[in-house]
């Protein structure tokens, strides 16, 4: 009965809107897009005072409601707007005529003959923790929907009657079946744009970004393209407008002979030059293929005006993407004057959050919206000014929560603002940042569901424009005068929302909030631990608790606390996070071992610091989220390592990273000051600076770093602190259009100078003690500080080869390489000292696939110590030390990642989508294929021993193995792969054969192989993996040499939310079971006579429920 | 012409690096019997101390000495030889029979005058001490024969050489009979649990 009655209720809806709003669609004949006289209909979208249900006032007796009477912020308004209509009024039988009408009183735009103001917006769909890679378009028609119905009903309420979005470029963009089905069902026109190459382009298979509008290829590519695209979208009824390019007079980077050689204050010009005249040629492609529908850019505010009207005349609509604050000043006047077409926002308006308080800010967004639409008004046809101006798309419709570093934080909403505009005088302050990119929603947003669905919480503006909107600008009573008394009746304030004046007053919130219940049955076979061989239970409980502060305009603190309730025994992996809280047994006065269970129940689980000043931003750290490498402005030799929020960190229980960072602005832009008890997990007690400046084509760093002291144990052994040292780089580099080069020079520990070391020459004849080797000592001097690299790369697409030449002296230690070079290649060159080596490698990309070989060829100066035992001669009383493997405890130097290699790599990828590249760190949550592919083939042939590696006992206690494994050349072979098997199943999967060898002086070789990874259908999440004769989950495994037969762990879980790969913990339920065999080479496993070769084995069931907010 | 700079000055680099270069010794062995003893510091050869290490006048500071040739040394390798060998694998290894010997050298070493004559009285307190350290420390520790089936106490041995120095033994240490008839050094109470944890870490 009800249903029925709602049915009823939406046909007699529907009939009444209909008549009232589109009556005279039906009465008024608009043959061919012929003109209309102004003013006879409303636009689509325009309102209809007194239409039915409507919520908000007639337009001429338009009052400032009391906030008591407005629409409930964060709530759909119950009934339809005035600028909804059914579907039956829509034209749909064909393109829609769209024309640019001139008389004496300005420019219309004519919608099948309807002058019509773009109410426009810039809309993409984009769920929070996606990028630029998310594919909205490739989703289930069922998803689609009801993405688009969730959205364009707000849109359509608000009035919005024009959508921009991409076409082609590296989205795809909407098919136009789509667009059909939004101009049918809301009534809400599509401006499709092209963005021309700006943020690159494909060009025969390669990725070429910037791109050179000078190439014939491109050029000729492009129009290809755009020809295909005409001919795909010019009859699909919905499509407004053609839009070229997104601000490409900002991205006029590239570089050629043609560029290179003018003045430099002519290049600029020159290249505009390339990228108007070819915005010229597809103006006039397109009006030869499609006479229904205009033409417009969306250019960078009016750069190269002169230029536009030069080499692109028949331009229909000059849209701009402008931020120019409350008034777009004379930009109505200078495109009439010097251009003499209509003018289009395609991008403006204000972000929502005010950089100066740190808080969100809709009643400034709001205010800004206002002023810019009442001028638009003002400026459009007939109100006795310019006359020019058709309407704007707001930039931009829901907060993106990508855009600021667009690759890294996707599911946090940054409030860090990248740029500075003095337009926006509400929050702009001298010498800092204001513009935050991730808050220009004119709608908040809110977490996906499982099918990438997510609500949004319109701002304020949203309201306000819903009733700006309800004058029509082209009423034949619409004056300046009603225009004005129109919009000074809109107060912004009056749409600010209960929630966000909270938050103003407000300056400090729960940030985390995370519970985890988590339970442990296991058992075993044939164990040293006798009691680890019953069926065992016990239970952990851990609690997070995190609060962050906004006490003052640019500064923020948060700080994260755990509490533990009871920690579990039992696992059989037993290092973990809560592991602290383990009874620990203490001696007392009178000799007995008494357990106590309080230490560390309570601690400080993460907090960070920022301060963003005029002169610098200061951001200090204690765990959390890591840091970044230099490695990229400067820091040629590595010196500073990124560190991220790594599982090893969090289970040692390591008080890393823990420092502070300065980045100079302003006067000392350039300069970087880190200092810290350790800046990264195991490093020193340290303080480093770096200048790095770029002078066009070059660039320039040099940085120091001074250990304060040395960190007197560690709580791994593959973070054992490095000797206390000091270290100076100085870096040049230079970047031409195909050639890139990077040299550079390093002294480092010159407080070695003067220390002892002893090397080894294997020699025929007599020989020390009869070892085959010469021994020497020898003392480090200068000269065995110094070290220096260089780099060359060359880009000759669809060919990228580099080749990288470095000699180090016996102390010049550095860091690892962390940056990327070409493709994904794991084989690379040392960080320590002690070396010389030489790497090339090409990559060849066709297509889809990438083929990449890479060599490495690097020897030690001096190489690894024989185990030479001393030797006392009782007839002449002489001693003869023995030689002992190096250590980094004892010597000056050693040979460990520097021993001599010959290596081969050769990488093979499939990846049919180059947007998400193959090697980039999140890629394989990224990844956007349906299937893509890294098959990597590492050969190393190891004439040598090493020296003895550093490894850590259960007490904490820091020791030198005596020797090291044996010189044996070693394989590798890794298989990576994505599937996405529909858009809610993936499967992202490893397998891996090959040789390995321990860090410490085992002799065993070990040949492993295995698979593992991490499936997710929905919310439903599979962990897992299942590995035979590999090393066990922690460091001690290898250094020991301590592997398992078979390994296998299974992980399934079920979450309230999408899970994601790098952030695990979320709000869900799971049971993960665990199954290990043992034999002699296993640690815990015990030798049973009565049993010979029988094997060993413990098991897992863990059950887990986790809640994170 | 810049060029030709940069070549002149990348050569006058690398000949200038090559030239700072430090081709070091060959090792030979040395010679321990000639090794003359130097008092460096009253702690050098008694646990806790690590002092012999950084003594210059310590030839075996860097090489340390091996299990398999200590013994070998302090037959024939002179004392203040032996001394620095067996005081340097103490300072690395700290277990009883490491301090027994350092001691015993000591001990050789003042009496067999091999020490300036100011420093006898300093060298002979060192001794004492040594000793007294395996009781503090180490009163568990036994010595075995050469066939390692055979163990005395190294306490009751050190007791004994306290007494033979003319030193007083601390502690509640005092000499009975065991079960077959031979004294045997034992205590009251001694260093315990923490204490013996601060005093000999």
């Amino acid at each position: 009965m009800r249903i029925a009655s709602a049915l009823v209720f939406v046909l007699l809806w529907s009939a009444v809107a209909a008549a009232q709003q589109y009556g005279e669609d039906t009465v008024v004949p608009t043959p061919s897009g012929g003109p209309m006289a102004p003013g006879k209909a409303p636009p689509p979208g325009a309102a209809v005072p007194g239409a039915p249900g409507a919520p908000t006032p007639r337009a001429d007796d338009f009052a400032a409601p009391p906030a008591s009477q407005l629409p409930a912020a964060y709530q759909r308004p119950a009934t339809p707007p005035p600028g909804s209509a059914p579907a039956a009024a829509r034209k749909t039988d064909g393109p829609n005529v769209v024309k640019i009408r001139k008389d004496e009183r300005g420019y219309q735009l004519l919608v099948d003959g309807k002058p019509t103001m773009v109410f426009g917006m810039n809309w993409g769909y984009m769920p929070i923790g996606q990028n630029y890679t998310y594919d909205f378009w490739g989703k289930p028609d069922e998803v689609i929907i009801k993405a688009l119905d969730a959205e364009m009903r707000w849109l359509r309420d608000m009035h919005v009657n024009v959508i921009r979005q991409y076409a082609g470029g590296m989205d795809g963009g909407p098919p136009p079946r789509w667009i059909k089905y939004i101009y049918e069902k809301y009534g809400i026109y599509t401006v499709l744009n092209h963005s021309i190459g700006r943020y690159g382009m494909e060009i025969d298979g390669v990725w070429v970004s910037p791109v050179d509008y000078s190439n014939e290829r491109f050029r000729s590519l492009m129009k290809e393209q755009i020809t295909e695209l005409v001919a795909q979208y010019k009859d699909t009824p919905g499509l407004l407008m053609w839009l070229l390019g997104n601000e490409n007079n900002y991205g006029l980077y590239w570089k050629s002979s043609e560029i290179e050689d003018l003045p430099e204050a002519k290049q600029g010009d020159a290249r505009a030059s390339f990228l108007y005249s070819l915005f010229g040629e597809i103006t006039d492609l397109i009006h030869s293929l499609d006479q229904n529908h205009p033409v417009s850019m969306a250019n960078g505010d009016l750069g190269f005006l002169e230029v536009i009207k030069e080499e692109c005349p028949n331009i229909d609509v000059l849209g701009s993407n402008v931020y120019r604050g409350m008034s777009s000043g004379d930009i109505f006047e200078r495109v009439d004057k010097e251009l003499g077409r209509p003018f289009m926002y395609t991008e403006f308006g204000a972000d929502a959050f005010n950089a100066r308080t740190g808080r969100e800010d809709q009643v400034s967004q709001a205010q800004y919206s206002r002023s810019l639409w009442q001028e638009i008004y003002e400026q459009s046809h007939g109100k006795g000014r310019v006359g020019n101006a058709i309407g704007g798309m707001i930039f931009q419709w829901s907060d993106g929560w990508w855009k600021y570093q667009q690759d890294i934080n996707l599911d946090k909403h940054d409030t860090t603002a990248s740029w500075s505009n003095k337009a926006y005088l509400s929050d702009w302050v001298e010498g800092q940042n204001n513009m935050n990119e991730e808050w220009f929603g004119i709608a908040a947003k809110g977490k996906p569901n499982v099918d990438g669905i997510y609500t949004v919480y319109p701002r304020a503006a949203y309201y306000l424009l819903q009733e700006a909107f309800t004058l029509d600008p082209y009423a034949p009573d619409t004056s300046i005068e009603k225009i004005r008394q129109h919009f000074g009746r809109l107060g912004p304030r009056s749409f600010d929302d209960a929630e966000s004046r909270l938050m103003e007053l407000g300056w400090a919130r729960v940030s985390r909030l995370r519970i985890d219940f988590d339970t442990y049955t296991t058992g075993g076979r044939q164990l040293n631990v006798p009691e680890r061989e019953e069926t065992r239970f016990d239970h952990t409980e851990s609690f997070y608790f995190g609060v962050e502060v906004k006490p003052f305009a640019g500064v923020r603190a948060e700080v994260v606390v755990n509490a533990l309730g009871n920690v579990a025994l039992n696992p059989i992996n037993e290092i973990f996070y809560e592991n602290r809280g383990i009874p620990v047994g203490i001696v007392d006065e009178s000799g007995e071992v008494r357990d106590f269970t309080g230490f560390n129940r309570f601690q400080v689980y993460e907090a960070s610091f920022d301060w963003d000043s005029k002169y610098f931003l200061l951001e200090s750290f204690f765990r959390g989220e890591g840091h970044y490498h230099w490695g990229y402005e400067g820091d040629f030799f590595g010196l500073y390592p990124e560190v991220h929020q790594q599982y090893d960190i969090d289970i040692y229980n390591a008080n890393a990273p823990l420092g502070v960072v300065f980045s100079g602005k302003d006067k000392v832009k350039g300069l970087k000051v880190a200092y810290g008890p350790q800046l990264w997990w195991g490093a020193n007690p340290t303080v480093m600076a770096k200048y790095y400046r770029q002078f066009g084509d070059f660039k320039f760093a040099v940085m120091h770093q001074e250990d304060i002291a040395q960190q007197a144990t560690g709580i791994a052994s593959s973070v054992i602190p490095q000797p206390k040292s000091r270290k100076s780089t100085l870096y040049f580099g230079y970047t031409s259009k195909r050639v890139t080069l990077d040299l550079g020079g390093i002294t480092s520990r010159s407080n070695f100078i003067g220390d002892a070391y002893q090397t080894a020459r294997q020699a025929d004849g007599p020989t020390y003690l009869d070892s085959g080797y010469y021994i020497r000592n020898s003392t480090v001097d200068f000269a065995d500080t110094l070290g220096a690299k260089a780099k060359l790369t060359l880009n000759a697409a669809p060919f990228f080869w580099y080749v990288q030449g470095g000699y180090r002296g016996l102390v010049s230690d550095a860091g690892a390489d962390q940056t990327m070079t070409i493709t994904g290649w794991s084989l690379k060159e040392s960080g320590q000292g002690n070396h010389w080596a030489v790497s090339s490698g090409l990559g060849y990309y066709a297509g889809k696939f990438v083929i990449g070989p890479n060599f490495l060829v690097q020897r030690p100066l001096e190489g690894p110590l024989p185990l030479i035992p001393d030797l006392f001669d009782p007839e002449t009383g002489t001693y003869y030390p023995g030689v002992n493997a190096r250590n980094q405890l004892d010597d000056p130097f050693w040979v460990r990642s520097n021993r001599e290699t010959y290596g081969f790599e050769l990488l093979l990828g499939f990846d049919p989508t180059p947007a998400t590249q193959l090697w980039a760190w999140d890629n394989l949550e990224r990844e956007d294929a349906t299937f893509s592919a890294v098959l990597d083939f590492v050969y190393k042939i190891l004439p040598t021993a090493q020296d003895a590696a550093v490894a850590i006992n259960q007490d904490l206690i820091l020791f030198a193995f005596a020797t090291s494994a044996p010189a044996r050349n070693l394989w590798d072979i890794s298989l990576r792969t994505v599937t996405n098997f529909t858009y809610k199943m993936r499967l992202v999967n490893w397998i891996y054969v090959g040789q390995g060898q321990a860090n410490g002086d085992s002799p065993r070789t070990v040949t492993r192989f295995g698979t593992y990874g991490w499936y997710k259908y929905g919310t439903f999440n599979i962990n897992y993996h299942l590995k035979f004769n590999d090393w066990g989950p922690y460091d001690y495994y290898r250094d020991f040499n301590l592997t398992f037969p078979l390994q296998a762990m299974l992980d399934f879980s079920y979450a309230v939310e999408p899970p994601g790969m790098y952030a695990p913990a979320s709000t869900r339920f799971g049971v993960r079971g665990q199954f290990r065999n043992l034999d002699r080479f296993s640690g815990r496993y015990l030798i049973d006579p009565r049993y010979p070769g029988r094997k060993g084995r413990e098991w897992e069931i863990k059950t887990y429920v986790q809640f994170v907010y | 012409m810049c060029s030709s700079y940069i070549k002149l000055s990348f050569l006058g680099l690398v000949l200038a690096v090559a030239a700072c270069g430090d081709d070091g010794e060959y090792e030979f062995g040395f010679n321990t019997t000639g090794i003359e003893f130097e008092l460096f510091d009253p702690t050098e050869g008694v646990h806790p101390s690590k002092v012999t290490l950084s003594n210059p006048r310590n030839p075996f500071r860097q090489s340390g000495v091996s299990d398999d040739t200590k013994f070998a040394i302090i037959g024939d390798g002179g004392n203040a030889g032996a001394f620095y060998a067996w005081a340097t694998i103490l300072a690395e290894i700290p277990i009883g029979e490491n301090q027994f010997f350092t001691a015993i050298k000591l001990r050789d070493l003042y009496l067999s005058n091999e020490v300036a004559e100011e420093d006898r009285d300093t060298v002979r307190q060192m001794a004492i001490d040594g000793f007294q350290v395996v009781l503090d420390c180490f009163p568990e520790s036994l010595l075995f024969d050469a066939s390692g089936t055979f163990g005395q106490s190294l306490a009751t041995l050190s007791f004994g050489q306290i007494l033979d120095l003319g030193g007083v033994v601390q502690g509640d240490w005092r000499v009975v009979e065991d079960s077959l008839g031979n004294p045997t050094a034992v205590r009251s109470t001694g260093l315990q649990g923490q204490d013996r944890d601060f005093a000999c870490r």
